[in-house]
């Protein structure tokens, strides 16, 4: 689990996350909500140790430097190497000192064909690109995967596969989540969290069986300030 | 301790696969295999030239019968007429720049010839080179996965050690490469020169080669950190380029405490530029102070790059 013990964020006197206390457990979904600006991408700076930040965030009671190959980010925009082909992508970011090729072609043969994984990926679109990003999770075998603001920008085929990806890594992955379209994450979270007034507050720790649903509770607390 | 060195070696992996792939150890290869046939053809040039001026000086001596008798000679004088320099009994002036020539262009002096090329050519080779390793991250803001799978300090280590590992891979390239190329090109003089007839020159060396090596190998990390630290702080390459060309080429040399004076005042110390590359305009300096300086920028510009790296958000 990722347990945060007296976790403060601030940029000079402007506190963005209050002192909190809560933990993200092993092997469940869990999802950050708020309005843009609110903290969600600080928390994941945090969370990776690229921000500083008063208290302690304890990966088992590790500190992230020792755990900091068993974590992956998907980024919203999914940075790449735009000239070189998504293959060659593959090859440069799957931190292997041996690739092992035909291991490598099976992996990406589920997300892509071998035109496509051929071509710059200055040319790929943005949906592609995720799935891009998709097959190099798969080759970095994470055991926690912060994905934010992941499904921006899917078709609906691609949104329907990803969710599918999603159950069947929650089941022995530690999976955080950041986004706005909540039809995407409706079914597939087990926990939300809400950033509010600078506080971050678990509000379901059990979403699968509640029946609110994420657009309510959005708008239940932030009514008016998006 | 082993999984944290095949932690390390992968991260080195991963750029040594992304300059691979991004062509970029092909172009740094073809640019000092550039260089090296760059600084052969004009020895080439200049010890052809030599041997015809000298052929064509010797034809006048055996044909005029006042001069036979200087041919014997192996003396020459340099007067200075009015600003122009006039060279008394020029056969012999001629004998012994086909002299230094032929040894310059012997197999002793290949590596020694390409180091005092380098004085030219690896600042704004390696200082490139370090510039493209420097920013391509940033470009491509592949960086903010980078750090987030390595950490900063690892991932500044990676970017030091790629940058010292490739080097070494270049000079030893360009070793095996001067060297084959120089026992061609010496067997094609050989050809073309009768080599017996001017070989007993009493040129010396003034250190040996691998004090020429280490030195170079340094120098091209300090340059190779001076790029990257202008790549880090610009994100691009254009503009960094344009500094380092400048710097390496335009920008004159200031005072004894200069990094470039201080190069050249060591390399001076170490070679003896027999060959087409001369150096001038040294101020005089130590060793010591020479050394310092050097290894001062080497700290400096590490420094500032960790703190750009450590400091600066990954996401801008």
């Amino acid at each position: 689990m990722i347990k945060f013990i007296d976790f403060l964020k601030s940029y000079k006197n402007n506190i963005i996350i209050k002192e909190s206390n809560f933990i993200i457990p092993n092997s469940k979904v869990s999802f950050f909500m708020g309005p843009n600006g609110v903290g969600k991408t600080t928390l994941i700076k945090c969370l990776l140790g690229l921000e500083k930040y008063k208290g302690e965030i304890l990966y088992d009671s590790y500190d992230i430097e020792k755990v900091r190959n068993k974590i992956t980010v998907l980024w919203d925009d999914c940075p790449f190497i735009e000239n070189l082909s998504g293959w060659e992508n593959l090859i440069i970011l799957s931190e292997k000192l041996v690739i092992n090729k035909e291991e490598l072609k099976s992996q990406i043969r589920e997300y892509m064909d071998d035109n496509l994984i051929k071509r710059q990926v200055k040319t790929y679109s943005y949906g592609q690109r995720k799935k891009l990003a998709l097959i190099l999770l798969n080759i970095l075998k994470p055991e926690i995967i912060i994905m934010d603001e992941i499904s921006n920008g899917l078709d609906y085929d691609l949104m329907q596969s990803l969710r599918k990806d999603i159950l069947k890594m929650a089941k022995n992955h530690t999976i955080i989540l950041t986004g706005h379209q909540f039809g995407f994450y409706e079914g597939i979270i087990d926990l939300v969290y809400i950033i509010k007034d600078g506080e971050i507050l678990l509000i379901e720790d059990n979403y699968k069986e509640s029946t609110r649903k994420l657009e309510d509770i959005y708008e239940n607390n932030f009514k008016g300030q998006t | 301790m082993r999984i944290i060195l095949k932690d390390k070696l992968e991260i080195i992996a991963s750029e040594f696969r992304r300059m691979y792939y991004s062509n970029l150890i092909l172009y740094f290869l073809l640019s000092i295999l550039a260089m090296i046939i760059l600084i052969f053809y004009m020895n080439y040039k200049e010890i052809t030239l030599a041997y015809e001026d000298y052929t064509r000086v010797q034809d006048l001596y055996e044909n005029e019968e006042d001069m036979k008798e200087d041919l014997e000679r192996n003396d020459y004088n340099m007067v200075e007429e009015n600003g122009t320099y006039m060279v008394e009994n020029p056969i012999s002036y001629y004998n012994e720049q086909l002299k230094t020539l032929l040894f310059v262009n012997s197999p002793d002096y290949t590596l020694t010839q390409i180091f005092e090329a380098g004085i030219i050519f690896f600042p704004i080779i390696f200082g490139i080179f370090g510039l493209l390793l420097g920013c391509a991250d940033y470009k491509t803001k592949i960086i903010k996965h980078k750090v987030a799978r390595v950490g900063r300090k690892n991932y500044y280590l990676s970017k030091i050690s790629t940058s010292m590992i490739t080097i070494l891979f270049f000079f030893l390239i360009m070793i095996i490469i001067s060297k084959l190329a120089g026992i061609i090109m010496y067997n094609v003089i050989c050809n073309k020169i009768p080599v017996n007839d001017f070989s007993s020159h009493n040129l010396s060396l003034s250190s040996n080669v691998l004090m020429q090596f280490i030195f170079m190998y340094f120098i091209s990390i300090v340059y190779s950190s001076v790029g990257m630290l202008i790549g880090v702080l610009t994100k691009g390459a254009i503009r960094g380029v344009i500094l380092i060309a400048a710097y390496a080429y335009a920008v004159p040399v200031f005072s004894k405490f200069d990094l470039k004076n201080s190069y050249y005042f060591i390399m001076d110390q170490l070679c003896d530029f027999y060959g087409v590359i001369k150096i001038s305009g040294i101020k005089d300096s130590s060793i010591l102070i020479s050394m310092i300086i050097i290894m001062g920028f080497l700290i400096f510009t590490n420094i500032t790059i960790y703190l750009v790296i450590i400091k600066r958000s990954a996401y801008e």
